[in-house]
């Protein structure tokens, strides 16, 4: 039998015992495997892997989406409670869902109608200690929770015999603490024993004494009081130590006799009288312990409790494996949604999923406010809102965990149980949303529409105005661009891409536009670099020639927003060189503002703005370009209008980077030219009005290019989520009023929340050891290196101290002993820009 | 694994931050030690990656504090699994930094704990064993001798437990008698004729516990990430293994008893439940100080036998 095993606790301080359950279930003869899961991964193993049985283990907080849908998708399901009677007014909720629920106390059984059983705790062979008692250093230890009722006792105890050599391990907790305040002068109190040295300590005293708790949560059983052995007695009894347990909680397992294997008392005084007697009797306290410990070894491990579930489940008729659904269900969470204005390329490519995929598919988006983003609404394919959720304060910029965010999601993700959750864009949501889809159950797909993985400047233009190329440079780059640029003063780029990674994990598939694109991305997410897929946006805009009108001057068409991302500095210069040439050019869509002035003052060469335009639908007057401008300094990850152009008939000049360099082959049917530079760009667009035949030669060969239109783009898309869901069975929607997770609760850990702090980060007081910069300068390229040395020997000149330096010796060695002034010099250069 | 040939041990936080870092040079030299054959290369994290391409290493053994969230392995860990590399992470800093483990879940094949304690919560998905720290026996053995030092020396960041323990024993009559010498680091300041200030380099330190005449061995209760599971502590601390090395007659502090499974008490080490045990302990060994040689011998020589990184090189290259 394939088993998957949860303790349903998620920061359970008992972990040892379901640590110590799962143990001996890997040991059953019935049990092939054995998987422990967590709730971070607990759902989507249940999916991805057939399992003959679900245990669930302790039952408390189990009243969530994950253990109603584990114990209803596995064919065979057990939970065993071993918090109760305690915790019983809960848990009878939670064991609709189960085949069988097995109980630590006898009397919370009846609770669970036909599928209770009874099934006290054990212990873990690993507790077994010899049985010493000539040379116990105490003569009474007790350990455990500081109970009013407990330290009354004890006090009595102390009172009654001060010469007994007392070991107490006494804990309180802050809902303990106005409780015991009385008691602070007679005792002390603290953290507890870490469970080994329980055992250890047992084992050095005569006797352990066991005091009941009584003490519940159950408002409607406030003095419940258990009359099953607590999780300690089996241990006790498995360290070697005689125990005395109040007779109240001794209803144990029927084959540990009182007196036999161990020591009953009704009262203090009765205690009391115990103590005395065998204290005396050296022998008895051995024959007692060794006759607890020979039966627990026998009967009362958890390889036998485990024995008694799993025969249990074996007998069982599995339920029927549940289906998949005919189609995944989808939900696509982007930042922004083409129905709230202001979009771009990535609107456009959700919108053309949520209305063509055959796939049951629903979108999440921000609702756009000027007073910061509390609500995200999700629709379905005609626009309807179909649920949303609501927070109360805003996830800013620098939140890598949001935790009222976090409990709404997965409440979102609960009431839908959906297959996928396709990731369009991650900009206003906390990047642990991807933990939390994927612990709900869904696969997490994920597209590339920049680089905001990797960084807040999500185009890569870095401080020089281009592309940052990252990837080749040494990471600590990030820093000087960070805080050089105006708008990321204070942004730490190390901690953010550490859990961006970390989060991005849980990717099952990453799609991208362009292999340029994916390159720079899976350089940088080393981890997903076989999970990639490549699936070009569609493109709407019918194949339709331009016009090609004679010998009249070139006409010259920038297509898109006019802005510094898509390269308007570069255009601005290209414009004003051009007035030698005989060529006009036309601007198609929205130019911002900060370039209005700019464009106004160019007089020499004739400009025309034709103004914003309907998504695919440029004014007819385009088609008299036959001639474009793409000069986007960062690699775009597709570039929509290089297709559409291409489609047009109008010849691309592209910058020769990324997605819009890799898909226009020089001098076939299109020209590329180097980033950020202009004259280039001049020549290029000379030679083409110069030479009109190369521009129809270039044309003809457009014609031969074809891309998808949104059918076949959307057919694609089903296809990939058909392929990413596969047979996974479906999951249970559940509506509201359960347990959601916190991130430290899905195996989330971070030293800091945000990764924005108040403190500017300065290069001057940054700590750059040499051995930092021995990175700096091992890390570049070649060519690179060589241009530090010609540079380092520049400011030999400088500095006059230099006595060896890397230019005349050559060695990495002569590198390191320069290093510290490559660093000064370094700072220098940087602070003069 | 049963031979090394190429390994890698990775510093888990960054060198400039961490003032353990030396540790990771006990750890490279005790694992050439125990594989001769083998080329064995340590960095810091921010070296770690060109060093996987260069060395292309069978193991890679991230060693330390992964809690700070500025250093991702991830790449260097990628680099070298795509190239046959098997990784393993040994956290020192359990169970104090317990919360910060789960980040080497999604990386590791292997996880070494220093705290056993922490065996009992970390998830059974990836496979786990309890190794302490250990000790260099280049580094940190000294001859033992004639103890000129103070009776009893504590060198140490002064967590509140431990200034308990000071102004414990302060308030005990028998201190007067005795030359007691604590000193170390402190968040705030320490009022007490027995407190210095001072910092020690590892060698020195190891040269203050071969010379006194007993050394308080208290761990420490603070914890940076330990909130999902508050997990008890059981190790000692984790400069137990360079004092015995040292030759020094070590006084437990603590109700724990794992440190039987290291040193014996009464033979190898001393044990104190209470502040009166503790200076009752020191009082017994200024009346006989052959006492103080014979235990300090004895751990050293079995520090020798069981605790040195070699011996942990031997048990962690087993598991992986």
């Amino acid at each position: 039998m394939r088993v998957l095993f949860l303790d349903t606790k998620p920061n359970n301080p008992n972990r040892y015992i379901a640590k110590a359950a799962f143990s001996a279930l890997k040991e059953n003869d019935h049990v092939s495997e054995a998987v422990w899961v967590e709730y971070g991964n607990a759902l989507i193993q249940a999916r991805e892997q057939d399992f003959d049985a679900f245990i669930a283990f302790d039952g408390e907080e189990a009243d969530n989406f994950v253990v109603r849908n584990l114990a209803e998708l596995i064919p065979r399901s057990a939970i065993w409670f071993t918090e109760d009677p305690y915790e019983t007014y809960r848990n009878t909720k939670v064991t609709t869902s189960f085949d069988l629920a097995f109980s630590n106390d006898r009397a919370s059984v009846q609770a669970y109608g036909p599928k209770g059983r009874y099934l006290p705790l054990g212990a873990d062979p690993g507790m077994f200690r010899a049985i010493n008692v000539a040379e116990a250093s105490h003569d009474i230890f007790f350990a455990g929770t500081a109970w009013p009722n407990r330290l009354d006792f004890l006090r009595k105890l102390r009172i009654a015999r001060p010469s007994l050599r007392l070991n107490l391990a006494l804990v309180s907790n802050a809902a303990l603490s106005e409780h015991v305040a009385a008691y602070a002068d007679e005792f002390s109190f603290g953290r507890g024993l870490a469970m080994r040295d329980f055992c250890s300590a047992a084992n050095r005293a005569r006797l352990t004494l066991t005091l009941p708790r009584a003490f519940s949560t159950d408002p409607d059983n406030p003095t419940a009081a258990s009359d099953t052995p607590g999780p300690r007695f089996f241990e006790v009894a498995l360290a070697g130590s005689t125990q005395l347990v109040d007779r109240s909680i001794a209803a144990t397992a029927a084959d540990f006799l009182p007196s036999t294997a161990f020591l009953a008392y009704d009262d203090f005084d009765q205690c009391l009288g115990l103590i005395d007697r065998t204290l005396a009797d050296e022998d008895s306290l051995h024959r007692i312990a060794a006759e607890a410990q020979n039966v627990t070894l026998e009967r009362h491990l958890y390889a036998n409790r485990i024995a008694a579930i799993v025969d249990e489940l074996i007998a069982l008729e599995p339920r029927p494996r549940r289906e998949s659904h005919a189609q995944p269900k989808i939900l696509i969470i982007s930042h922004n949604s083409v129905a709230q204005g202001w979009f771009g390329g990535s609107e456009i490519y959700a919108d053309h999923l949520l209305t063509g995929l055959d796939a049951d598919v629903a979108m999440m988006a921000p609702v756009v406010s000027e007073y910061g983003i509390t609500e995200y609404r999700v629709t379905d394919r005609t626009g309807a809102e179909i649920d949303r959720v609501v927070i109360d304060q805003p996830v800013l910029q620098g939140d890598l965990v949001h935790e009222g965010f976090e409990q709404e999601f997965q409440a979102l993700l609960a009431r839908h149980a959906f297959d996928v959750v396709h990731v369009n864009h991650l900009i206003r949501y906390p990047v642990s949303s991807l933990a939390f889809a994927k612990a709900s159950g869904a696969k997490v797909t994920f597209s590339l529409h920049d680089y905001y993985l990797a960084c807040e400047n999500f185009t890569l233009l870095g401080f020089e105005g281009r592309y940052c190329d990252i990837p080749n440079r040494p990471p600590a780059t990030c820093t000087i661009c960070l805080s050089r640029m105006r708008d990321f003063p204070m942004v730490q780029q190390a901690p953010r891409l550490r859990m961006m990674r970390e989060m991005s994990h849980h990717i099952d598939r990453v799609l991208y536009g362009s292999e340029a694109s994916w390159s720079i991305f899976s350089a940088l997410f080393p981890h997903l670099q076989d999970r990639g897929q490549l699936l070009a946006p569609p493109v709407s805009v019918p194949p339709q020639p331009a016009n090609r009108t004679g010998p009249k001057r070139l006409r010259v068409a920038v297509l898109g927003n006019f802005s510094s991302v898509k390269g308007a500095d570069t255009l601005l210069k290209v414009f004003e060189g051009a007035h030698a040439l005989d060529i006009s050019f036309d601007i198609f869509g929205r130019v911002d503002s900060e370039y209005l002035p700019a464009l106004a003052r160019i007089q020499s060469v004739e400009i025309k703005q034709h103004g914003i335009f309907p998504p695919g639908k440029p004014p007819s007057e385009i088609y008299d370009c036959c001639v474009a401008l793409i000069l986007s300094p960062w690699p775009e990850t597709y570039c929509m209008t290089l297709s559409e152009l291409q489609m047009m008939g109008i010849v691309p000049i592209t910058t020769d980077i990324g997605g819009q360099g890799e898909r226009v082959r020089h001098e076939v049917d299109g020209l590329k030219v180097p980033i950020s530079d202009p004259s280039a760009v001049i020549l290029a667009l000379r030679r083409l009005s110069a030479n009109p035949q190369d521009i129809d030669r270039m044309a003809a060969a457009l014609r031969k290019l074809s891309y998808d239109g949104p059918a076949a783009f959307a057919a694609k898309a089903d296809s990939i989520f058909a392929d990413v869901v596969g047979s996974a069975a479906r999951l249970t929607p559940s509506q509201t009023g359960h347990r959601v997770f916190r991130s430290d609760e899905i195996g989330i850990f971070l030293a800091a929340k945000r990764f924005i702090t108040p403190n500017r980060v300065t290069i001057a007081r940054e700590p750059i050891v040499a051995d930092n910069l021995m990175t700096v300068a091992n890390a570049v390229a070649p060519h690179i290196a060589h241009g530090w040395r010609d540079r380092m020997s520049f400011s030999r000149v400088l500095m006059g101290r230099f006595t060896r330096i890397a230019r005349e010796d050559g060695t990495m060695a002569a590198f390191r002993r320069s290093a510290a002034w490559a660093r000064f010099w370094f700072i220098r250069r940087v602070r003069r820009r | 694994m049963k031979t090394l040939k190429r390994a890698l041990i990775v510093g888990g936080a960054s060198d400039e931050l961490n003032t353990n870092s030396i540790l990771r040079q006990f750890v490279a030299e005790g694992m050439q030690t125990a594989f001769p054959e083998a080329l064995i290369v340590e960095c810091g994290p921010d070296r770690a990656r060109d060093h996987v391409r260069n060395l292309l290493p069978e193991l890679v053994l991230i060693f330390g504090s992964i809690m700070l969230d500025d250093v991702d392995h991830l790449p260097a860990v990628e680099t070298a699994r795509r190239a046959g590399g098997r990784i393993a992470f040994w956290l020192h800093d359990d169970p104090y930094e317990f919360d910060s483990a789960y980040r080497a879940l999604p990386m590791a094949d292997v996880i070494f704990t220093n705290e056993v304690a922490c065996l009992d919560f970390y998830p059974a998905s990836v496979p786990t064993h309890h190794l302490p720290l250990g000790a260099s026996i280049t580094r940190h053995f000294r001859p033992v001798g004639y103890r000129s030092g103070a009776d009893l020396f504590f060198c140490g960041h002064m967590y509140p437990n431990r200034q308990d323990v000071l102004s414990g024993i302060e308030s005990l009559s028998e201190l007067d008698a005795m030359n007691i010498v604590f000193c170390g680091s402190s968040d705030s300041p320490i009022v007490s004729p027995h407190w210095t200030g001072l910092r020690l380099s590892n060698a020195a330190l190891a040269d203050f516990n071969n010379t006194s005449l007993s050394v308080l061995n208290v761990g420490r209760e603070l914890d940076l990430a330990n909130a999902r599971f508050d997990v008890k502590p059981a190790t000692p601390g984790p400069r137990t293994f360079e004092a015995a090395m040292s030759g020094a007659t070590q006084i437990f502090f603590g109700p724990g008893h794992e440190i039987e499974r290291y040193f014996e008490p009464g033979h190898e080490c001393l044990r104190a439940l209470s502040h009166e045990e503790l200076v009752d302990h020191v009082a017994r060994l200024k009346r006989e100080p052959t006492t103080s040689i014979a235990i300090g011998s004895a751990a050293q020589a079995r520090a020798r036998r069981d605790h040195s990184y070699a011996d942990r090189a031997k048990i962690l290259v087993s598991h992986v």
